[in-house]
């Protein structure tokens, strides 16, 4: 039950970072084009890039559980 | 025409710290590109090993857990194909999301090396088409989900 919980908690607040940095990066860059504005350009990639660096590191935390499964899975057929 | 238009009367807007940070964007999107394609190729191996080894699971189903002859004839019938469906599906959305991010990793990279404005307005070309692709799955997933949630509760 705590399992579910936090992951629900973990997932939600995911969820809550890469659309908030995903709606920013939509707004500032439609204003920027619009406007012509460097700064609100620069505003949306830096939002773009924070969206694709928490993608990023959730792949890399994913690949780490993986390796990690795959070495204790190893581990256990030789010792067994 | 317009949006071409736009994007590339932007070009000149960009900054150093804003080509930076597109710099970085395109480094971290074709990382995940790249594990996007790799997931894909694991998904086929293990698909093909599945669907190579459907009868020893089955069995192994019938020993540890027992399974009906109804089930069984499912899982070997339409729930096979049901199954190669659904993996091809996966499949091939990996693969368009990861050729998506790599292109667009390579495309900003060489904006940020070159400056081209072609390369600026494909940088966006990829980005726009991998985030249109999101949201269409993300439509996608939201209505199945609400199907399931109503299906499980009024049932």
């Amino acid at each position: 039950m705590f399992l579910t919980v936090f992951f629900f908690l973990v997932s939600t607040v995911i969820t809550f970072v890469l659309s908030v940095n995903l709606l920013k990066y939509s707004n500032h860059a439609e204003s920027g084009i619009n406007r012509g504005d460097s700064t609100q350009l620069y505003q949306a990639l830096f939002h773009l890039r924070i969206y694709f660096i928490v993608i990023g590191i959730l792949f890399l935390i994913a690949i780490g559980l993986l390796l990690l499964f795959f070495l204790v899975a190893i581990i256990s057929v030789i010792i067994s | 025409m317009e949006s071409q238009e736009s994007i590339l009367q932007s070009a000149a807007n960009i900054d150093f710290s804003g080509q930076y940070e597109l710099g970085s964007a395109g480094k971290w999107g074709r990382f995940i590109g790249i594990a996007y394609l790799s997931m894909a190729g694991l998904l086929l191996i293990t698909t093909i090993m599945l669907f190579a080894s459907m009868d020893a699971i089955a069995d192994m189903f019938m020993n540890i857990n027992g399974i009906s002859p109804e089930a069984l004839a499912f899982m070997m019938g339409a729930g096979k194909w049901l199954f190669i469906l659904l993996m091809g599906f996966s499949f091939f959305v990996l693969v368009l999301n990861g050729f998506l991010l790599a292109k667009f990793g390579s495309s900003s990279k060489t904006y940020t090396t070159t400056l081209d404005e072609e390369s600026l307005s494909n940088t966006f070309l990829h980005l726009g088409r991998y985030l249109m692709l999101t949201t269409v799955l993300s439509i996608v997933s939201t209505i199945s989900s609400i199907i399931a949630f109503l299906y499980y509760f009024l049932t």
